[in-house]
């Protein structure tokens, strides 16, 4: 049963954007020959929150794609192989919560816009400070 | 013995006293949140997720965050609000997070 998954690699930052734009195409390119590959999310050169094999940057990859269950043992023994993997997770992807999660973002995006219309419409006193911004909630 | 009796003693049966009428609030060991003039209590916390219909994501750091303490500790459910089902999810993700460099296991802030 084909399921979608994706798969998170943290390549190694140290090394040249070369080098790293061949890693990620080699992932890409056996995904595309054992599995229906759908795109990749570079996140790019990161700081990692803790030294992983003493290195503090990380390259971010997310695959996205769809396949049989016997893929993944083959994509995990590819990325193992490969020297320049600091770290991966593979996960079934839940397609829902993405579909909701656009869905809320763009919902946001729109009242900011909207608040900010009305706010630059009506006189400049105290603008309307993004009434329907959730992300702050002090704990 | 008479059938209605029990067999053992017990401090409450030495005391006259009804032991269910005792003063409950001088049971408790902990000052305060005893009987408030005012007997409100701070408004009940919702869980954020339930709100907006979204889930936890190990791979959205801005949303887990606030939920990690300055320590990178999780968050434990009386104070952060969630549902058990949505607590259980977040500290899923934020393993994940861990795990993947996103977010870390300790982080003392140097004093």
């Amino acid at each position: 049963m084909k399921r979608p998954y994706e798969t998170v690699i943290v390549f190694d930052g140290t090394q040249s954007d070369d080098v790293l734009h061949k890693e990620q195409a080699q992932i890409e390119e056996f995904l595309k020959q054992n599995a229906s590959f759908e795109k990749t999310d570079v996140w790019g050169k990161r700081g990692i929150a803790y030294p992983i094999k003493k290195k503090k940057l990380g390259y971010y990859c997310l695959f996205l794609y769809e396949g049989e269950g016997q893929v993944i043992g083959a994509l995990e023994r590819q990325i193992k192989l490969n020297e320049c993997v600091l770290r991966h997770l593979t996960v079934v992807r839940n397609v829902k919560n993405d579909a909701a999660r656009a869905a809320f973002f763009a919902r946001r995006e729109k009242a900011i816009e909207e608040a900010t219309a009305t706010a630059k419409a009506s006189t400049p006193t105290e603008a309307a400070g993004a009434p329907k911004e959730q992300a702050t909630e002090p704990l | 013995m008479a059938m209605g009796e029990r067999r053992f003693s017990t401090r409450k049966d030495r005391d006259h006293r009804d032991h269910r009428d005792r003063d409950r609030d001088q049971d408790r060991d902990d000052e305060g949140g005893g009987r408030m003039s005012m007997g409100r209590r701070r408004a009940k916390k919702v869980c954020w997720f339930e709100v907006n219909h979204i889930e936890p994501d190990y791979k959205d750091i801005k949303l887990i965050s606030r939920y990690i303490t300055e320590r990178g500790k999780i968050v434990p459910r009386r104070l952060s609000g969630l549902t058990a089902k949505n607590q259980r999810r977040l500290a899923q993700a934020v393993k994940r997070a861990r795990h993947l460099g996103l977010a870390p296991f300790v982080s003392e802030n140097m004093k």
